[in-house]
């Protein structure tokens, strides 16, 4: 399936664009973005990065560092990231948005990535948190999850706690990333997809210990992290994606995406999962937010690391594309 | 779905996105949508959908144009300029005739920083001028090129910093005599011949002038025309007058709007070179004053719609023949106002040049109009539609038969809808 945007939209789904004014963000990139229904509130956060994604698919068009680069200034090698907090009315569009704060927490930027990356949004125990990868603290790029709460004002919002959450088991493991927070278990998320390893974290000692393994299943790729993990009855479901990553005929970086939708039991045994998809023809996309409303799933995902969009695709559609196996 | 349809202000993003869903491999939908977003400033999404509209597409001239759109994206997003080049680079393989590509690339040389950058840019430049078809069908949108001058433009300006100073002046100034320039060119191409010392700093419209070097190329050879050294006329007006009246001394004038008292005028070279006398009006005092400073004639401080000139004319002792008047004010309809105040009753003109401004005139009525009042006196237009370019038409020549050789007005009439270019009127082709 290379588009399911388009069975969303043949089954009366709809596509919605995000966007930040580019006067606030020099047109570059604006991608994978996160949601989160809470009560009445559509709350959203939306990456914005000050490079631009160049990715010749077909290789007919390369850059001249290759078909997949990313260009940033100039001036400045850092792949900067700032999130921004919005809130979506009821057809999707922006009313609110605003700079997330984060002068609480000045930038070290000792590496080339800076900033909160993939911020997944939601709320345990009342607060509301985003939580994402950040590998700007040392010199070799070691990337942590971090857990931030933020507070939410009428004019701004800002970050007032940050938790760099250490690795289970391994203290040295370079990057931990794209941890998928279980919505409705406060402080625990899915580490990773397959085998599945369910995680629970504690800001208050600094702590992180896996609280359940299951067995691997066979699986065509690696399951790496997606959307948040949502309650289904009496199953959970995310949205997982997959790389294939390789080199161009000239030994150049170059990938391909996939998602596939998983479907756990309350144990995290992996019970059902999709064919795998692309949400909208493009090679690299990324699918970070998922949250249900009104008998719809909402999935917000970014399209080349250059546009943010949700995708509404009701519940029903889902289910059966997860029951198809064609 | 047409070109024009997709590129439709009135299209949604929303309707354009849904669109592509439903076909993510259309060309169209593609192009459609990253021009919206192109549009809106979102251009690295715009990007995005460009090089999917590039790579899929079998139509060169489209993807040409979407690897020019990729690269004045990352141009807005500025400090990307490897990036720009190259998209450029994509383009000129692709359709390397046409001009947008080649263009652009030698502005961002021309513009980059880094020393020596400007041989690329002439380079860039001196290929497209001799690679292009500059009759190719424009593209669909607005690329920035300014149309077929655009890389001569280019040439003209990285040729100065490539140290080739004369090959630079000729083509400031071939730019400024024989094409179109948008506003933003032609003040760049002045500013320029001014940098150049083309032109006076002074006298900030330069145009073609007479110098003796082009005598052999004098259509009408009149008395005395071989001492003539150069001329002061915007276009060639001064030349005009010599020539129907044969190298007349001694003659007469009236000048009404006279500007400047050397640069762009009309009677000087008459009032140094051929001992003319006559009188000149003008509102600006500073122009007044400097003709007072620099001439022997007198030019008066006046505004020429509120002169009695019966009276005025009478006061002055002039005869009733006049060799030549000069109407020549500012808008169109002064002019016209002064014509018809003009006692031609009483006073004859050997010669007239007369500004209607048809190029500016938002009526386009004043042409006909004093051509309609002239004739009434028995004046004969003897070339229309002049201009200092091959622009701007915006004066006709008369003369009055009774006082002007019949075989020269027979030899120099010369009335069509063409724009003629005065220098090209009275000058042979080289």
């Amino acid at each position: 399936m290379n588009n399911f945007a388009k069975l969303a939209l043949e089954n009366g789904g709809s596509i919605h664009p995000l966007i930040i004014p580019s006067k606030l963000t020099n047109g570059t990139g604006l991608m994978n973005p996160s949601i989160l229904v809470d009560g009445d509130k559509i709350r959203v956060i939306v990456r914005h990065v000050n490079y631009t994604f160049y990715h010749s698919e077909e290789k007919l068009f390369q850059h001249q560092w290759g078909p997949l680069t990313y260009v940033h200034p100039e001036n400045d090698m850092h792949l900067r990231t700032i999130n921004y907090y919005c809130e979506l009315d009821e057809n999707y569009k922006i009313t609110r948005y605003n700079k997330i704060d984060t002068s609480k927490f000045p930038e070290k930027e000792l590496w080339d990535f800076v900033g909160l990356e993939d911020a997944r949004i939601f709320k345990w125990d009342g607060k509301l948190y985003t939580s994402g990868v950040r590998r700007d603290l040392d010199t070799i790029g070691t990337g942590r999850m971090e857990l931030c709460e933020i507070i939410v004002t009428k004019d701004s919002v800002k970050e007032v706690s940050r938790f760099r959450i250490p690795p289970p088991k391994d203290p040295n493991s370079y990057c931990e990333k794209n941890w998928m927070p279980i919505l409705d278990k406060p402080y625990h998320y899915i580490k990773w997809g397959n085998p599945t390893e369910v995680v629970k974290v504690n800001p208050k000692t600094e702590t992180c210990e896996t609280v359940s393994l299951s067995n691997a299943i066979w699986m065509p790729r690696d399951l790496r992290g997606g959307s948040q993990v949502i309650s289904a009855g009496d199953f959970y479901i995310a949205c997982t994606h997959e790389v294939n990553l390789f080199k161009s005929e000239v030994g150049r970086k170059d990938a391909v995406y996939r998602h596939r939708f998983i479907v756990w039991d309350k144990n995290f045994n992996i019970v059902k999962y999709s064919k795998d998809f692309s949400i909208m023809d493009g090679h690299v996309e990324f699918c970070i937010g998922m949250d249900r409303h009104k008998g719809n799933l909402l999935m917000t995902f970014g399209f080349q690391d250059n546009a943010a969009y949700v995708l509404q695709v009701p519940e029903k559609i889902v289910e059966e594309f997860i029951n198809d196996k064609n | 779905m047409t070109r024009t349809d997709i590129i439709q202000p009135g299209n949604s993003l929303k309707e354009l996105l849904n669109a592509y869903v439903m076909n993510p491999q259309d060309v169209e939908n593609n192009f459609a949508l990253g021009f919206y977003y192109d549009n809106i400033g979102q251009t690295a999404s715009a990007l995005s959908f460009y090089l999917r509209c590039a790579e899929r597409t079998p139509d060169d001239l489209l993807k040409y144009e979407c690897l020019i759109r990729g690269s004045m994206c990352f141009d807005k997003q500025g400090t990307r300029g490897f990036t720009v080049k190259g998209l450029l680079q994509h383009a000129i393989s692709i359709l390397p005739k046409r001009p947008e590509a080649y263009y652009l690339l030698s502005r961002f040389f021309e513009r980059d920083e880094r020393d020596g950058h400007w041989n690329d840019g002439y380079m860039i430049a001196s290929i497209g001028e001799k690679v292009c078809d500059f009759d190719s069908l424009p593209l669909r949108t607005n690329v920035d090129y300014p149309g077929n001058y655009g890389i001569l433009y280019q040439k003209a300006v990285t040729s100065w910093w490539c140290g080739l100073c004369n090959e630079s002046k000729n083509l400031f100034q071939d730019l400024l005599d024989n094409y179109e320039l948008n506003e933003i060119h032609k003040k760049s191409v002045i500013d320029n011949l001014i940098r150049l010392n083309v032109v006076n700093k002074e006298e900030p419209q330069p145009f073609s002038t007479y110098c003796k070097e082009k005598y052999s190329r004098l259509k009408y050879k009149f008395t005395d025309s071989e001492l003539i050294e150069r001329n002061y006329s915007e276009a060639y007006q001064d030349m005009f007058v010599l020539t129907m009246l044969n190298g007349k001394k001694n003659g007469t004038y009236i000048e009404i709007g006279a500007g400047n008292c050397f640069y762009g005028n009309n009677t000087a070279l008459l009032e140094n070179q051929f001992d003319w006398k006559g009188i000149a009006l003008d509102i600006d005092e500073k122009f007044v004053q400097a003709h007072k400073n620099e001439r022997k004639n007198p030019c008066f401080l006046k505004d020429a719609t509120l002169v009695n000139y019966n009276s005025f004319l009478s006061g002055l002792d002039f005869p009733n023949e006049i060799d030549y008047l000069q109407l020549d004010c500012d808008p169109p309809s002064v002019t016209y106002d002064i014509l018809l105040s003009i006692p031609f009753e009483t006073y004859k003109f050997a010669v007239i040049t007369y500004e209607h401004d048809y190029y500016c005139d938002e009526t386009k009525s004043f042409q006909q109009k004093s051509k309609k009042y002239l004739e009434s006196y028995g004046y004969v237009r003897i070339v229309n539609n002049i201009s200092p370019d091959k622009f701007r038409p915006y004066e006709d020549w008369w003369v009055h038969p009774d006082l002007i050789d019949n075989d020269v007005i027979e030899k120099m009439t010369c009335i069509n809808t063409d724009i003629k270019k005065a220098e090209n009127y009275l000058l042979n082709n080289i």
